[in-house]
């Protein structure tokens, strides 16, 4: 028999089970939240190896693109607007009048002091003169024109010295070697284009400079140089807007101007990492975007700026004068240009992650709406599998479930009125078999009693015959009796309570031959009992059967020359079989179907005593511990059973 | 007044002749009294009833008490002689063809001396008997009397 397991088994389930579910959710999520990130790389950084490059990708092409435009744009202001100032400088060289003035200015100065020094005075004395006045009231003009213009000075080639300005403080100051002064010295036609810090301010200026020449003389026919002009412009004031209104660049964006040394030209609108501001004029760019534009190259790229940030930029060269460029980057900070873009991202996943979660727990909460009655019924019928009859399942919803669990119910309660009706049989029978047991016996003894009264009493009257009239009846009577007593215990065997335990089926087997030996010391029998088998089942009834098949082996044994019996254990489909064999009187195959119907024998009560009722006790016990029990025997040579247990 | 008698308690009437039988076989030849039911067997012993006057004092030297008894059965019997300052400690025997464990567990705790199952085979039963009476009267001493 085998032990019963109350874990669950059968339709309850398991309670491994529940982990496992939760396992099905963990993978279940997994592979969605898989899913969403593959889609969200994919749409953000494209497929590689193909030409689907992203929301990355895409936002990156389409800044790069505006911030060119950008460029473009400031370049072409750039050139257009420097253009003019260097139109503006041309005109007023080229005028016949200023040359005049000029001239008559320079000539007057010669006259005065002709080796060049002055005193403060004669500078003084110089702004009086028609000449100079002229040249100054032009320049008004020319400032009241475009009121970029700071300062307009002319210097005298050949000194150095300024002698004409708009700011009258600058009178003869000596601006040889000032860039704007050489440079338009040496190119005579050409308009120099510089950017120089106010010595004073320290703000960059812009200066356009070029040589004022004098009608052609006759004799040789070369224009005399008189002056050099020169024309400041406040770069931070006026520069500097032109390249930064008109567009929006965004909180790190950022228009950079350096020269042909990628020196920047004007204030940039980041510090350097370590909080120093870079000077213009004073710091060089070593960034690739700058570089590039200083070269003259153009271009968009992804780079580090002279911060070390990360940014987009696009660079342009500036067409400054023959052999003369500067250059352009127009940037914004990658951090910066992508940061919606991340942010698309993380709320996509924080969405994604929170849809994901609501499904799982919705998914949770209706599986256990399924799986809660569903957990209960099987409860409910563990319950009743240990035997408690008065449970009832939980009937909750109306659906299938619900049906599911009323019938369950209704199954309980006539299974309740089953088992209270079977029981009330069983009582019944119960008193049935005492009476029977009682009832019967009583007239048996008086059968039996006066029978033999007769015969002792009587011996004389009664003739051969009818002493054994009187020997058979009583033999009747005493068979009678064992036969009431073998069907009583039958009968008590069907209710009995079994008790399982392990119980030692070597040990009561020689227990039960020693008996069978002691009751009868003059028979030798060889037994043969392995050693050490254990069984478990109802110690009380196992003994029953087992003393029922030994007394068989050693009834039909009884006329065999060397009689033997043996117990023991093997194997029969992967089964442990138990047997007990004889090499008795056996009986016929034929009639093996008989072999345990009550009261069926298959030897005569002359060869053999027996009420034929010990096998079906014994297939009974069997039967109520789970097993099964046959028999192989063959006429003289003996039989062999064996059960299961 | 050393008289053993012996008192049996049995309904029916042929295990009465056989019970009679066995003894007188086995030369047991104490004057036994017959009870038919449990009253009988009360009146005898309280001697009340139809043994008013009894000489309470004569105890049976055994009882033989079978169990099913009409009137009062032989357990209520049983009870009631225990319960008597007079009858509680008098060797009472069941003997009875029932082999119930119910009967025995309750014929025990009762206060039965002994419990005999009386057997269909006439030679066993009287076997029985004449060692039933071998040991009560021969053997056994009997409790003092209670005046």
């Amino acid at each position: 028999m085998r032990r019963r397991e109350t874990s669950g088994s059968g339709i309850g389930f398991n309670p491994r089970g529940l982990s496992l579910r939760s396992k099905l959710v963990v993978e279940f999520g997994a592979v969605i939240v898989g899913i969403m990130a593959l889609v969200i790389a994919v749409s953000t950084f494209g497929v590689p190896f193909t030409e689907y490059i992203g929301s990355l990708g895409y936002e990156k092409s389409v800044v790069l693109n505006t911030l060119g435009l950008i460029a473009d744009l400031k370049k072409e202001r750039f050139e257009l607007w420097l253009g003019e100032r260097k139109d503006d400088v041309t005109l007023f060289s080229e005028s016949i009048n200023i040359a005049t003035s000029l001239n008559d200015l320079l000539a007057l100065i010669q006259r005065v002091s002709p080796d060049g020094k002055s005193p403060d005075q004669f500078w003084t004395q110089l702004t009086r003169e028609p000449s100079y006045e002229l040249l100054v009231q032009r320049f008004s003009q020319i400032i009241a024109a475009y009121k970029a213009y700071q300062k307009i000075q002319i210097a005298d080639p050949s000194t150095g010295l300024i002698v004409a300005s708009s700011d009258e403080k600058s009178l003869g100051l000596n601006v040889s070697g000032n860039p704007s002064f050489d440079k338009a010295l040496k190119s005579t036609r050409e308009v120099a284009v510089d950017i120089q810090l106010d010595p004073t301010t320290a703000h960059p200026y812009l200066i356009v400079s070029r040589a004022i020449l004098g009608p052609a003389l006759k004799d040789t026919a070369t224009e005399p140089l008189l002056g050099i002009a020169m024309f400041h412009i406040d770069a931070d004031a006026y520069l500097k807007p032109l390249l930064h209104t008109g567009i929006t660049l965004g909180p790190t964006g950022d228009i950079v101007m350096v020269d042909q040394d990628s020196t920047i030209l004007m204030s940039l609108k980041f510090p350097l990492p370590d909080g120093t501001i870079p000077k213009p004029l004073e710091y060089r760019i070593q960034a690739l975007p700058a570089m590039m534009a200083a070269r003259g190259q153009e271009g968009v790229t992804i780079a580090d700026d002279y911060r070390g940030v990360r940014v987009l930029s696009a660079y342009r060269g500036l067409n400054i004068g023959p052999n003369q460029n500067w250059g352009l980057v127009v940037k914004r900070d990658e951090a910066e240009v992508f940061a919606p873009l991340w942010q698309g991202v993380l709320y996509t996943c924080l969405v994604g992650f929170s849809a994901l979660l609501i499904a799982i727990l919705l998914v949770v909460l209706v599986a256990n709406r399924i799986s809660g009655p569903i957990q209960d019924l099987s409860r409910t019928a563990r319950e009743v599998e240990a035997g408690n009859l008065e449970v009832r399942a939980q009937v909750k919803a109306s659906d299938e479930i619900g049906a599911l669990a009323g019938t369950f119910n209704s199954m309980l309660e006539s299974l309740k009125e089953r088992s209270s009706e079977i029981e009330r049989t069983n009582k019944e029978l119960e008193a049935f078999s005492y009476s029977v047991s009682h009832d019967l016996r009583a007239p048996l003894r008086s059968i039996d009693g006066f029978s033999q009264a007769l015969l002792e009493d009587y011996y004389d009257k009664v003739d051969e015959t009818g002493r054994d009239y009187l020997k058979r009846v009583r033999a009747s009577t005493q068979h009678m009796g064992r036969l009431i007593d073998d069907l009583l215990k039958l009968s008590r065997l069907t209710k009995a309570e079994m008790r399982p335990e392990p119980v030692p089926l070597s040990d009561i087997v020689t227990k039960i031959i020693d008996s069978l030996k002691k009751n009868e010391p003059d028979r030798s029998v060889e037994c043969v009992v392995e050693e050490g088998i254990t069984v478990y089942g109802d110690s009380y009834l196992i003994e029953i059967a087992m003393e029922n098949l030994l007394n068989n082996a050693w009834k039909f044994t009884g006329k065999t020359p060397r009689p033997k019996i043996q117990f023991g254990m093997t194997q029969k489909e992967g089964l442990d079989v138990y047997y007990i064999k004889d090499n008795g009187a056996g009986f016929d195959m034929t009639y093996s179907d008989k072999l345990f119907g009550a009261f069926q024998r298959l030897h005569s009560s002359e060869e053999f005593s027996g009420t034929g009722i010990g096998l079906v006790t014994v297939q009974r016990i069997i039967h109520r511990h789970g097993g099964r029990i046959w028999a192989e025997a063959e006429p003289n040579k003996g039989a062999t059973f064996f059960f299961t247990i | 007044m050393n008289k053993k008698i012996i008192l049996l308690v049995e309904d029916n009437p042929d295990d009465v002749t056989l019970t009679l039988r066995a003894l007188k076989k086995n030369n047991i030849l104490n004057e036994v009294v017959i009870a038919r039911d449990g009253v009988e067997a009360l009146d005898y012993l309280f001697g009340t009833g139809m043994y008013e006057g009894r000489d309470t004092s004569v105890m049976p030297v055994v009882t033989l008490l079978d169990l099913k008894l009409p009137r009062i059965d032989g357990l209520e019997v049983l009870k009631r002689v225990r319960e008597n300052e007079r009858t509680k400690l008098i060797p009472i025997v069941i003997l009875t063809s029932s082999k119930e464990e119910n009967d025995l567990i309750n014929g025990y705790s009762l206060g039965a001396n002994s419990y005999i199952r009386k057997p269909v085979d006439f030679n066993q039963f009287s076997e029985a008997i004449r060692e039933l009476g071998l040991y009560w009267i021969v053997l056994n001493e009997s409790p003092p009397v209670v005046k």
